[in-house]
């Protein structure tokens, strides 16, 4: 039973099916932003299976086996970080205590198999925008960690199951923690390498970056982890700030399961607009600069979060 | 100063009411922008007022326009792979014979059929 | 004492490139940062200034479109005004008027197709999209008076060769009205965007010295805080009747040429309103024979494009050919002399910045 629930639902193949659902989502919102009409829903799908029926070329002097078996890692460590958000009742797939920091690991390993490839590439560009990419790496991972586990700090559980099954009782996370929320969106929107943060694939200066070796099924691979990363990061900041699955009413059995799923897909896809948004309404940042603004503005923001959980917690309100 | 910044970082939000508007997107050949008369697009010849004269061949930039036997006399040919769509062989026709329409839908996958006959020339295009 | 080797990377900026749009540059970079750019130009050459030798006029005023084409009026305007000059033709009033209405509209084109590349190039797409489809309501009155969008073919040796209806007139100040809610609207997403701010200011610093040393002219000179603007120094036309000012600043940044660019779209906005006001009635041209020979003689006339002074050398034998036909591109200077002074020492995200905030078009360096 469970490797059903592992390889079709909700794991493998919902997953690939939810994000490139989610990545027409964001086309589509850009494009609507940018006064376009946009693709159609199933653009995504025929990228993806254009590119598997491309070339495969792979650099001469680049390592083979490791420049092929990146894509391959990065896709499983995703779903892998998929399986543990609760999707429709208070306890997900498989989850324990502690699961929360096993997530948010495996959300980072793409950004290092991003720094392999385009280092194994032996290109100039990929060599750049890998490094570009793991510089990025420290200006938000520390402020995303600490806005992340500030739910954990405040209830404290640590597994992600059980913060969602308090927002159930309670209240959802978003009215107490509201600076960590706006500090998650931005810092999950460096993590994507999306605009204003994508300087590691930055087209217009070093083409494509890890991405410029890459062609035909192993950048389908690719390009289908930056989708899957896409989902499971709004997936998780719906979980911890949005209440999940939660939703005002009270249904039992299987309809209130299929209800709140349905609610759950909803959130994780007002997230991916909020950051389709915010993709299109600003320029690139060079990379100083990026890092030089969350090390000023996100780290104190996050910072000053902790402190206002640590005020609740002495007046006795959580 | 901090103001002013946060200022500048909510104000380009403005872009959001865009998504309430129709989008600027012609979804050609299926829409297409009205004509606005005037356009210089392909040519049509009069074959019964050309007098063979050749002053559009030889006031052509690109000499696109090269002289060939039809209906026993000499017709100009038209090649658009030359041609410029200036009108300088409208203007300077003595006859007015030989003018630009405003057909513009030119794309072909055949490189002859971009060399325009006396004969098509004749007919009105898109026919 | 040891000797550090520097180990350098060269990248291509390349003519087959996202930011580069068809100019060539090898840049050495050391890490980040930028130690050496060597432009080679030459990639859009196609031999100009020849081919209008063995050209008459009226052929070569429907060729010369084609040396700058995003801002095409101005080359047909210095073209016909140097011809012009050498012969004494006359010109009529209402002439006169409209090829000054469709040089201000190519200006106004130039800069918001300008602005589209510069996001582009900063890695704001949703600009570039909104601006080109601004750029189209002024496409579509170029095809309305002239029968071509980008080529418009236009001027001639003694005016202009079709009249402008009054229906054009009701357009271009329907268009007018437009644009200018459409530059509020690209203040606030656009020029007020702290990204945009923090990406290019500071960035690419020329000061006044520099920019004279360098030849740079137009939006890049007044941005040093020079004021010298060819409508105003040395008018042609009807400039001398119409009330406007030359925007300078005085940082020299790639901020500062950005809102040169942006106020030069609102001073255009307001010529082109007295222009039509202005409007005299009367003939559009004066009959010139297509095979005009101008005396013998020669003859040096600057007009001022949008991308700064473009200048052309007439020398003519007295034959309808002329002998020789020397064009000076604005962006020759730009791209080949500042942009390489410019990118020392900066970094590589800030290459395109510094390219595009020059506004450089490689079809004028090149011709």
């Amino acid at each position: 039973m469970s490797l059903f629930y592992l390889i079709v639902f909700p794991g493998f193949v919902f997953l690939v099916g939810f994000s490139l659902l989610s990545e027409y989502v964001d086309r589509k919102v850009t494009a609507r932003l940018q006064s376009r009409i946009g693709p159609p829903f199933y653009q995504p799908w025929a990228d993806f299976l254009k590119l598997l029926s491309k070339e495969d070329i792979v650099p001469e002097r680049a390592d083979k086996r490791v420049f092929s078996v990146i894509p391959v890692v990065g896709v499983t460590a995703v779903l892998t970080a998929f399986v543990y958000i609760p999707m429709w009742c208070s306890h997900s797939i498989h989850s324990f205590t502690g699961d929360i920091i096993v997530v948010i690991y495996l959300l980072s390993l793409p950004t290092l198999l991003l720094f392999l490839a385009g280092w194994h590439s032996t290109n100039v560009f990929g060599t750049l925008g890998a490094v570009r990419g793991v510089t990025q790496l420290f200006g938000y991972e520390v402020p995303f960690l600490l806005a992340l586990l500030s739910p954990a700090l405040a209830t404290g559980h640590w597994s992600l199951s059980s913060i969602v099954n308090w927002q159930v009782n309670h209240v959802w996370f978003i009215c107490y923690l509201p600076l960590a929320f706006a500090v998650t969106i931005i810092c999950l929107q460096g993590k994507l390498e999306r605009v204003p943060f994508d300087a590691p694939h930055a087209a217009q200066e070093i083409v494509a970056g890890p991405f410029a070796e890459y062609s035909g099924p192993k950048l389908a691979l690719m390009r289908l982890m930056g989708d899957m990363e896409l989902v499971t990061g709004s997936a998780l900041i719906a979980t911890l700030f949005l209440g999940g699955f939660d939703y005002f009413g009270t249904l039992s059995g299987f309809a209130g399961a299929v209800v709140g799923f349905i609610v759950f897909l909803l959130k994780t896809l007002f997230i991916v607009f909020i950051l389709a948004c915010i993709q299109a309404v600003f320029a690139r940042l060079r990379i100083d600069q990026m890092v030089n603004m969350c090390l000023r503005w996100l780290v104190p923001m996050a910072v000053f979060q902790l402190l206002i959980i640590v005020g609740l917690k002495i007046a006795q309100v959580l | 100063m901090v103001l002013d910044q946060l200022r500048r970082v909510f104000e380009p939000f403005a872009l959001l009411k865009n998504l309430f508007k129709k989008p600027m997107t012609l979804q050609f050949p299926y829409e297409v922008l009205p004509e606005l008369g005037g356009y210089r697009g392909r040519h049509m010849l009069d074959l019964e007022k050309c007098a063979g004269c050749f002053i559009c061949a030889m006031v052509c930039p690109n000499k696109a326009i090269f002289p060939v036997e039809f209906q026993g006399r000499k017709y100009p040919r038209v090649d658009l792979g030359k041609c410029c769509f200036c009108q300088l062989c409208e203007e300077y026709c003595p006859q007015n014979a030989i003018k630009l329409t405003s057909y513009a839908m030119l794309v072909t996958t055949d490189k002859e059929s971009a060399v325009i006959t006396p004969e098509e020339l004749g007919k009105m295009p898109g026919h | 004492m040891e000797e550090r080797e520097i180990s350098f990377a060269t990248l291509p900026f390349g003519p087959q490139h996202p930011a580069s749009s068809h100019f060539h540059a090898l840049v050495k970079v050391e890490g980040e940062g930028v130690l050496e750019l060597e432009p080679h130009p030459g990639y859009l050459h196609r031999g100009f200034e020849k081919l209008m030798e063995y050209r008459t006029h009226p052929q070569n005023c429907v060729l010369v479109d084609r040396i700058c084409v995003l801002d095409p009026f101005a080359n047909e305007l210095g073209y016909v005004n140097a011809v012009e000059k050498l012969g004494n033709l006359e010109v009529p009033e209402r002439g006169r008027y409209i090829r000054l209405i469709m040089t201000e509209f190519g200006r106004i084109q130039s800069h918001i197709t300008w602005i589209g590349i510069m996001g582009m190039a900063l890695g704001f797409d949703s600009i570039c999209r909104i601006a080109w489809g601004d750029r189209e309501k002024i496409i579509r009155l170029n095809e309305m008076a002239t029968g071509g969008r980008l080529y418009p073919c236009y001027f001639c040796l003694g005016g202009t060769r079709r009249d402008i209806s009054p229906e054009f007139v009701k357009l271009a100040f329907e268009t007018l009205n437009y644009l200018e809610e459409q530059l509020d609207f690209y203040d606030r997403v656009f020029f007020n965007n702290e990204s945009f701010i923090t990406r290019t200011k500071g960035v690419g610093k020329l000061t006044a010295k520099e920019a004279i040393e360098l030849g740079a002219t137009g939006p890049n000179l007044r941005a040093c805080g020079i004021d010298y603007d060819v409508r105003k120094d040395e008018p042609y036309e009807v400039y001398p009747k119409v009330n406007f000012r030359a925007i300078t600043r005085v940082e020299g940044d790639a901020y500062a040429r950005s809102l040169c660019r942006r106020d030069e779209i609102a001073e255009s906005i307001s010529i082109v309103r007295q222009l039509l006001r202005d409007l005299p009635e009367g003939p559009f041209n004066t009959e010139v024979n297509p095979l005009y020979a101008a005396p013998k003689g020669e003859c040096y006339f600057c007009v001022e494009a949008a991308r700064g002074e473009l200048c052309f050398h007439m020398v003519s034998d007295g034959s309808p050919f002329p002998y020789r036909v020397k064009v000076r591109g604005p962006s020759f200077s730009h791209s080949l002399v500042e942009f390489p002074r410019l990118a020392k020492g900066a970094m590589i995200a800030d290459i395109p910045v510094i390219y595009w905030s020059l506004d450089p078009c490689p079809a004028d360096m090149d011709r």
